[in-house]
């Protein structure tokens, strides 16, 4: 299917028309997230907002700053605890992550600048454990053959 | 993941410390269990965890970016043992802590049981299931050790006397607190009791508590020496908020040190602020529209329920943010004004000095600073 394009996810320049305090705190978040982009190409240093550390941000402000970064080509799901949504913004780069609990209860809400999510990479551990255990797995099957 | 032997956990987590220089290295012979190992036991992914940390991070005041970091430490460092003790208390407090697992009779999985995974809960006379000689066995193993977390509710009969208000195995609340404190890396004064005094330590009709209870604070400076220096967190409330208790021993879990606290020793991320700025009645106290009594039509509205004895201007304490329950509601949402119970003294404080003691007696509305 051809790509639709959406005012929400062309590339716009932002002008503030209104005064609302909410939508204040969303443009300064558009600049801190322009800074993280620029951090993220200089050094490979990660950056997360919190959003829900920021109540000031509001209704208003929140869709707003969820309009104007959009929807990519990547999204993805994890299955830990309750599910985690991870959505590629329209901006490559910056990641839109939301944490659910067992009750679909949003724990947290972030918006993440990297190359890929933190948590959708393997903890080095996890894999530790799973080279151990396959090769269980392997010996065992070689035992039966 | 949950199928690895101790030794193969071991090895992981000491290849993984070699990686860190600056964590100290693991002493092979000496079998230390680490949060790590614990949750890989567990079947607790890290994913899950960093997840579980993730979720908490606004609340405990952590900036989301160090998290990750934060968490990698944590989970190589030997698992946080906690000792908790009961004294004159009814119990409430934990009936609160536990509440900070919902569900669990259906859902042992939950998020919320990790903390239960993340700490080794290696006293609590409520919640263990030894009992006489083994259990007094397991509280002396538990304080040999050092370290560990001692988490107290319920205040503490000050019978230097031998009056006999608390005796345990013959020994005095006093006797038995000041073993438990000796070895302890933070006293965790959970509830108004354990904190400020509370209930037990209300004055009776000579004007004196009838046991003289102090807080665990008190009862510690009065011992001197290492006890009157020792780390103490006030985590207060009748009872204290599940989600705040919990937050402390996480944020210890995760910082290895107490959050920055207020002049009461209370963590400032918790009770910075009074339950009034965030009430949702607070626009009806500032245009002035008051409750005058429990049925009146203001009652009916919504209106600010300072009239009725509200004690939310001064009471600091987070039930308006995080609310109780799951994150159901709080007081003041059910049409009853908050009690103050956050705060030292609350059972015998004057709403207006010389006006008498009473949950319903309003405060001077012009001593409240807005
Ligand atoms: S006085 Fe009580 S009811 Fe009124 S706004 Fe403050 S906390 Fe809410
Ligand atoms: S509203 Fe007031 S009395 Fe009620 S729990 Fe909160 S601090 Fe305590």
């Amino acid at each position: 299917m051809a790509h639709v394009n959406t005012f929400a996810n062309i590339p716009i320049n932002v002008v503030i028309t209104s005064q609302s305090s909410g939508l204040t705190i969303a443009m300064t978040l558009l600049h801190e997230i322009q800074a993280m982009l620029k951090t993220l190409l200089d050094t490979g240093q990660n950056g997360i907002l919190d959003l829900r550390a920021l109540p000031a941000l509001g209704e208003d402000g929140y869709q707003f700053l969820k309009e104007k970064l959009g929807q990519g080509e990547v999204s993805a799901r994890i299955q830990s605890f309750g599910h985690s949504e991870i959505q590629e913004t329209a901006y490559s780069g910056i990641w839109w992550i939301v944490h659910y609990n067992q009750d679909d209860g949003i724990l947290t809400e972030l918006v993440e600048v990297n190359f890929l999510p933190e948590l959708l990479k393997s903890p080095k551990d996890d894999v530790m454990f799973s080279q151990i255990n396959l090769s269980k797995l392997l010996h065992e099957l070689t035992i039966k053959k | 993941m949950s199928n690895l032997s101790k030794k193969e956990l071991r090895n992981c987590i000491a290849s993984r410390l070699s990686q860190h220089l600056e964590l100290e290295t693991l002493n092979e012979i000496s079998y230390i269990e680490t949060l790590g190992d614990r949750l890989a036991n567990s079947g607790v992914s890290r994913r899950s965890f960093m997840k579980y940390c993730m979720g908490l991070s606004a609340m405990m005041a952590i900036p989301i970016s160090l998290m990750p970091k934060l968490v990698e430490a944590a989970l190589l460092s030997p698992l946080t043992s906690v000792v908790y003790l009961s004294f004159q208390e009814c119990t409430g407090c934990l009936e609160s802590l536990v509440n900070v697992f919902p569900n669990t009779q259906f859902k042992t999985d939950s998020i919320e049981n990790i903390l239960l995974t993340a700490l080794s809960l290696d006293y609590s006379e409520t919640l263990m299931a030894p009992s006489g000689t083994q259990a007094e066995k397991s509280r002396t193993d538990a304080i040999a050790k050092k370290n560990y977390v001692l988490v107290v509710d319920g205040a503490m009969p000050d019978d230097k006397g031998g009056a006999g208000f608390f005796i345990q195995s013959g020994k005095t609340g006093l006797q038995l607190l000041k073993a438990a404190a000796t070895n302890a890396a933070v006293v965790v004064s959970v509830g108004t009791c354990a904190s400020f005094g509370g209930l037990p330590a209300a004055k009776g009709q000579n004007g004196k508590s009838p046991t003289g209870a102090i807080s665990i604070k008190a009862a510690l400076t009065s011992f001197g020496g290492i006890y009157a220096t020792k780390k103490v967190i006030n985590v207060s409330g009748c009872p204290p908020i599940a989600e705040v208790i919990a937050g402390t021993l996480v944020y210890w879990i995760l910082n290895k040190k107490a959050p920055e606290l207020d002049s009461n020793l209370r963590p400032k991320m918790f009770y910075g602020e009074t339950v009034h700025e965030e009430c949702y009645r607070k626009e009806f106290f500032e245009h002035g529209q008051f409750v005058e009594s429990f049925d009146d039509a203001g009652a009916r509205k919504g209106y600010c329920l300072l009239n009725m004895g509200c004690k939310g201007p001064i009471t600091h304490n987070a039930c308006t943010t995080l609310k109780w329950n799951q994150g159901t509601g709080f007081p003041m949402e059910a049409g009853h004004g908050c009690l103050g119970c956050s705060e030292p003294g609350f059972w015998d404080k004057e709403a207006i000095a010389g006006q008498g003691i009473g949950f319903y007696k309003p405060l001077d509305i012009n001593t409240i600073d807005d």
